[in-house]
């Protein structure tokens, strides 16, 4: 007698009869104006926690992309500054090739007597100089 | 006429919540908090709990509104996610077990016939009734309690229901006639007023 309903309870899968046996059953429910009374029900009023709660957690969202938008915008920034600064580090190295290349330009002067080397007469290396004369 | 669109229709509020208008969000959540809150009150015991799980609910739904395709209501979309976070809830506590057993007064009141004589009205006077109503909701099966809340609370239709809760249709039906065979059992010293038939 209580078979459908105990196989309700459990879940089991009902014969077409007891189908239609639960779909009338439903309207009856339905008739004695039962789901009126929980319709009665009234609405909560909604605690003001919720939407402060919500509105908290939009700005904490807000807040984690404009520091990584930050972020983002420094580190930008500063490779173009490191690119614009290491511009100017180029002709210190022409100054140094040219620096290098008088010295050896003068030592091999030394060498070749073309130049006087230390305590050298000068006298001597201006004749040779106009001489244009070479060891 | 389709000339000019309302700029709180529904529809236009959602793609303007896709487009991350939080504005727009806040008009939703204006026009769904107290039912949801009223649901998720229901669902748990715990007034508190209830709340942070209703702020949880619109955090989530605004971080997932892309993900609503529009193919079903957006009520539905919503409640599914209200109930899914509230059975996470439910499974956490551990309270009570998912089993639908009755007690021999819900199956006896699910036998005999519903009183057609029941008037809604009273409940809005009788406050021990509404207590005995809510109560009977509250110590209901974690199963069986949206289904309740779902159809004759928020006025869902089955196949929706079926939707928010992913459960069959047919269980559907089974549920709700469970459920309402509780609350009739806990009602019962409330009716008749002398009048047994």
């Amino acid at each position: 007698m209580n078979d459908w309903i105990t196989k309700l309870a459990n879940e089991e899968k009902l014969t077409p009869d007891e189908e239609a046996r639960l779909v009338a059953a439903l309207e009856a429910q339905a008739d004695s104006k039962l789901p009126g009374l929980v319709a009665a029900l009234p609405r909560y009023d909604v605690p003001a926690g919720v939407v402060a709660g919500f509105e908290k957690s939009l700005a904490k969202r807000t807040r984690v992309r404009f520091a990584s938008g930050l972020a983002a915008c420094a580190a930008a920034s500063l490779a173009v500054f490191m690119a614009v600064d290491n511009r100017g580090q180029t002709p210190e190295v022409v100054e140094q090739a040219s620096a290098d290349s008088l010295y050896d330009w003068h030592n091999e002067a030394v060498a070749t007597s073309v130049l006087p080397g230390d305590g050298a007469n000068l006298a001597a290396f201006s004749q040779v100089a106009r001489n244009g004369e070479t060891q | 006429m389709t000339g000019g669109s309302d700029p709180y229709d529904e529809t236009h509020l959602i793609r303007r919540c896709r487009e991350q208008d939080t504005e727009a969000f806040r008009w939703l959540i204006s026009r769904y908090q107290a039912r949801i809150f009223s649901f998720v009150r229901r669902m748990l015991p715990d007034a508190s709990e209830a709340e942070d799980v209703t702020q949880e609910v619109f955090v989530k739904a605004y971080r997932s509104i892309r993900s609503y395709d529009g193919r079903a209501a957006f009520t539905t979309w919503l409640f599914k996610i209200a109930s899914n976070l509230c059975v996470d809830r439910a499974r956490r506590r551990k309270r009570r077990g998912d089993s639908l057993s009755l007690d021999s007064a819900a199956r006896q009141a699910l036998l005999m016939p519903a009183d057609s004589t029941w008037d809604p009205q009273q409940l809005a006077v009788a406050s021990e009734m509404r207590e005995a109503l809510e109560a009977a909701i509250a110590a209901m099966s974690e199963k069986l309690k949206p289904v309740l809340l779902l159809h004759d609370l928020e006025g869902m239709d089955y196949q929706q229901i079926a939707d928010t809760l992913g459960i069959p249709l047919g269980t559907v039906k089974s549920r709700l006639f469970l459920a309402r065979g509780h609350l009739q059992s806990a009602l019962a010293p409330f009716m008749g007023g002398g009048d047994e038939s």
